[in-house]
């Protein structure tokens, strides 16, 4: 197993795994989204309705036929009548407006009835390896009616009202991985080759959920009133992506893959690199990343959310980004993509440096897109026994300085405990000494793991200073899951998330913000330091327009100016 | 019930997480590989499920002798908490050596070192797992390990000869970078002589990996909600209070 890339950066990398950095991160073209719609454009992938059986509500059921060149799939979608009162975006609702199954191959009239006992059940069914993604999404009744409304009495939505909220259902769990009895990743990604990436097939079935979503409502509306209804405007429709809320369950992923999660940040950093080694900028990139600059602000300024923190600094942002949009018109010098970095780097917000770090790799496709095959790595923690406990303790000082740097009895720094639970599995952060179940925490505090091996090896040095970590192990064997991890993820360019996670003043939101980037969704919405809505696949293009034409220009989407009649 | 590897190694790890095992993912690992071999990993798990609730794990003691002959008194503690380790152990020193020859004493649930063991044979060794079973049926098993293999071949006789009682909890392993000590050891120790009551090759085992992979396990409803129920005791009862502040409010 190859793990390192053999990065060559001039950054930090504590600075690059810093968890703050880490949460301003924003969607890129190697962002899984990304990457997905460039295939099924590139493989012209089709999709068609396989069995469309829904009543004037809107309820009942949906197949869609999906056939790339290697084989067909099925996308189930169940829609139910929901009452307002049941609706929850927590992890431990039990009833939601959709369900959905991503399946292998056709479904045929019993397989279905199968998929109908169980997927609206979802957590509490059981699904068969045949079975790739459930999910489930509950509806925006606010968006989804107004959208109704207009387009029955034949006019267009309000858009003002799409850019506070520019979905009409948000997805509250993707299940893949073989939960429920479904495909375990293994296989996915070793047979079905459509699917291979890291969470392709589960960005796939939100991108037809999303699809689902604009069909329903026009369904709707024409059965309402067959006489006035009109379509959705393509822009519009364009513009209406499909939410997400993402929860605390989250974040105990990027802790227990930190293989895969070293994985992104360095593909996407090598990236960065490539791109900070060329040039300075020809006439049509210069005009390219200035109308992009523009346009990123435009889109941060279109956001709307309710939270002070992060509303402050996309203001910040989007200023920086308009000055130096403007500052670069008015210039003229020939543009260095490394010493534009660097200026941005030292007098910008970090939130203003991702945006151009997305914004740069932007311009060099044929640079950037390749790497998007490295984004998997096969996962293993593994004890190098053999290893002898000096070079370990020396490779922990030098891979890990950061963690034995930080102040474990400062006030605040072990205040908090993260625990699963009861209430299906979910994850919950407890605060130490007062709320129960410290005795169960789950293994996320890594740094203050590695404060205490190195302790461990200290002493155990002095007794034994010529000896090796199979030994050591065997008189500490508390230490071994440190160890495993340390040893796995010193040999990788990027190693480990630097942050304790077990501190008071520490956002997990930084650690949702990080994945959901590289998942490649946009407008971040923080709820609270615990969870965050956002949204996917908004500015996509419409399955229609991926058969041809196929523009992959729609990061940073803008809301629709021009949604008159065509 | 048919479940994947993925939801029965989680299981499996929350389960031995509330057993106490510090590695509880390396422990999950072994139960579920043995079965995807189709070496009834779950049976085996079943039948030994009460002990390791009761285990006490007191620190084996390790022992050497000249000759690159290690003893380990593993004091009741079984493969599942201790045949990572001592499959650590063997290996470094068969990296000094010739070979290393590993004696397992009061060594529980035996069967469970294949994992760890296949894990050591991935690093380039040859390794071997020798045990009999006294008992009315006496049989003696082998387990085999090409460098760089991920199955072993295995062979189970009946044993010819009496087993005395207590080998019913020792285990013999060896490691070399060269398969000539480990052919030297079935000469001398290995009863070849008894009828085989069961054989398998590695390509077999490595068929029967892969296609558990595709098709799932099967594990009966009853285990599986046993298993459920073990592995609660590392989730934390919920309340009013932790719902609503430990992870969000329900949004709407």
């Amino acid at each position: 197993m190859m793990n390192s890339m053999a990065l060559q950066t001039e950054r930090d990398v504590s600075d690059i795994m810093d968890l703050d950095r880490l949460g301003s991160l924003h969607s890129n073209r190697l962002s899984f989204m990304r990457v997905l719609l460039r295939t099924m454009a590139r493989e012209q992938w089709r999709i068609s309705y396989a069995e469309f059986d829904l009543d004037d509500l809107g309820y009942g059921s949906v197949v869609y036929a999906v056939d790339t060149p290697s084989r067909r799939y099925s996308l189930v979608v169940f829609s139910s009548e929901l009452l307002e009162g049941k609706r929850n975006d927590r992890v431990i609702a039990e009833q939601w407006d959709l369900t959905m199954a991503l399946c292998e191959g056709e479904v045929g009239t019993s397989r279905m009835e199968q998929l109908r006992k169980n997927v609206p059940l979802q957590e509490a069914g059981r699904l068969d390896p045949s079975v790739l993604v459930l999910s489930r999404a509950n509806r925006s009744s606010r968006n989804f009616d107004a959208v109704v409304d207009a387009l029955s009495s034949g006019h267009q939505p309000p858009v003002e009202q799409l850019i506070r909220v520019g979905y009409l259902y948000r997805t509250t769990a993707v299940y893949g991985s073989g939960k429920m009895g479904m495909a375990d990743w293994e296989k996915v990604r070793t047979q079905f080759s459509d699917f291979a990436r890291p969470f392709t097939a589960e960005m796939f079935t939100c991108y037809l959920m999303r699809q689902f979503s604009l069909d329903q409502a026009e369904h709707i509306a024409r059965r309402r009133s067959p006489e006035s209804a009109v379509q959705l405007h393509a822009h519009i429709k364009r513009y209406i992506g499909i939410g997400n809320a993402t929860g605390l369950g989250m974040a105990p992923y990027l802790i227990k893959h930190p293989q895969l999660i070293e994985r992104w940040v360095t593909v996407r950093e090598l990236a960065l690199q490539r791109v900070l080694r060329q040039p300075a900028l020809t006439e049509t990139k210069y005009e390219a990343l200035l109308r992009d600059l523009a346009k990123a602000s435009q889109h941060i300024s279109e956001i709307r959310i309710d939270d002070l923190r992060q509303t402050a600094l996309n203001q910040k942002a989007a200023a920086e980004l308009r000055t130096l949009s403007v500052s670069l018109a008015s210039d003229g010098q020939p543009l260095v993509p490394a010493t534009l970095f660097a200026t941005v780097q030292a007098s910008c917000s970090p939130e203003s440096l991702e945006v151009l770090t997305s914004l740069l790799l932007e311009l060099f496709p044929d640079d950037v897109d390749e790497l998007a095959d490295q984004m998997s790595v096969e996962e293993e923690l593994k004890v190098d026994p053999a290893m002898d406990t000096k070079t370990l303790l020396e490779v922990i000082e030098d891979r890990y300085r950061w963690a034995l740097a930080l102040d474990f009895s400062a006030p605040g720094a072990q205040q908090i405990f993260w625990y699963r639970s009861a209430e299906k599995l979910e994850p919950r952060l407890g605060e130490s000494g007062v709320d129960p179940g410290s005795e169960w925490e789950m293994r996320m505090a890594i740094a203050r793991s590695v404060t205490q091996c190195v302790a461990a090896l200290r002493e155990d040095l002095t007794h034994h200073p010529e000896s090796l970590v199979a030994r050591f192990l065997f008189r500490y064997p508390e230490q071994r899951p440190i160890v495993k991890r340390i040893q796995s993820m010193a040999v990788t360019d990027c190693c480990e998330i630097q942050a304790n996670l077990v501190d008071a003043e520490m956002l997990p939101l930084h650690l949702l913000r990080c994945k959901l980037a590289f998942f490649g969704v946009s407008k971040f919405d923080p709820k609270s330091r615990l969870w965050v809505r956002n949204t996917m696949f908004q500015g996509a293009p419409l399955l229609e327009e991926l058969a041809d034409d196929f523009q992959d220009d729609w990061y940073f989407p803008l809301a629709p100016s021009d949604v008159s009649p065509a | 019930m048919r479940v994947s590897r993925n939801e029965l190694t989680a299981l499996l790890c929350r389960v031995f997480e509330g057993q106490g095992f510090i590695d509880f993912d390396a422990a999950a690992k072994q139960v579920v590989w043995l079965e995807q071999c189709g070496l009834q990993g779950l049976m085996r798990l079943a039948g030994c499920i009460d002990f390791l609730q009761q285990a006490d794990r007191s620190p084996p003691r390790l022992e050497e002798e000249p000759g690159g002959h290690m003893v380990m008194d593993c004091v009741g503690n079984s493969a599942l908490a201790l045949g990572v380790s001592a499959t650590e152990l063997m290996y470094t020193e068969a990296l000094w050596g010739d070979a290393t020859s590993f004696t397992l004493e009061r060594f529980r649930n035996r069967m469970f070192i294949l994992q760890p063991l296949s894990d050591c044979a991935s690093r380039g060794m040859y390794c071997l797992a020798h045990w009999r079973q006294p008992g009315a049926a006496s049989v003696e098993r082998l387990a085999l390990f090409g460098a760089g293999q991920r199955h072993p071949s295995m062979q189970v006789r009946e044993a010819r000869a009496r087993v005395a009682s207590e080998s019913e909890h020792t285990m013999v392993l060896m490691c070399s970078e060269n398969a000539g000590p480990l052919h030297t050891y079935q000469g001398e120790q290995h009863d070849r002589t008894g009828p085989v009551v069961s054989q398998w090759d590695a390509e077999v085992l490595g068929t029967q990996h892969k296609r558990a992979l595709d098709e799932g396990f099967e594990i009966s409803g009853e285990f599986w909600h046993g298993l459920l129920r073990l592995g609660e005791r590392v989730l934390v009862e919920s309340t009013d209070t932790s719902r609503a502040r430990g992870a969000g409010p329900a949004g709407n």
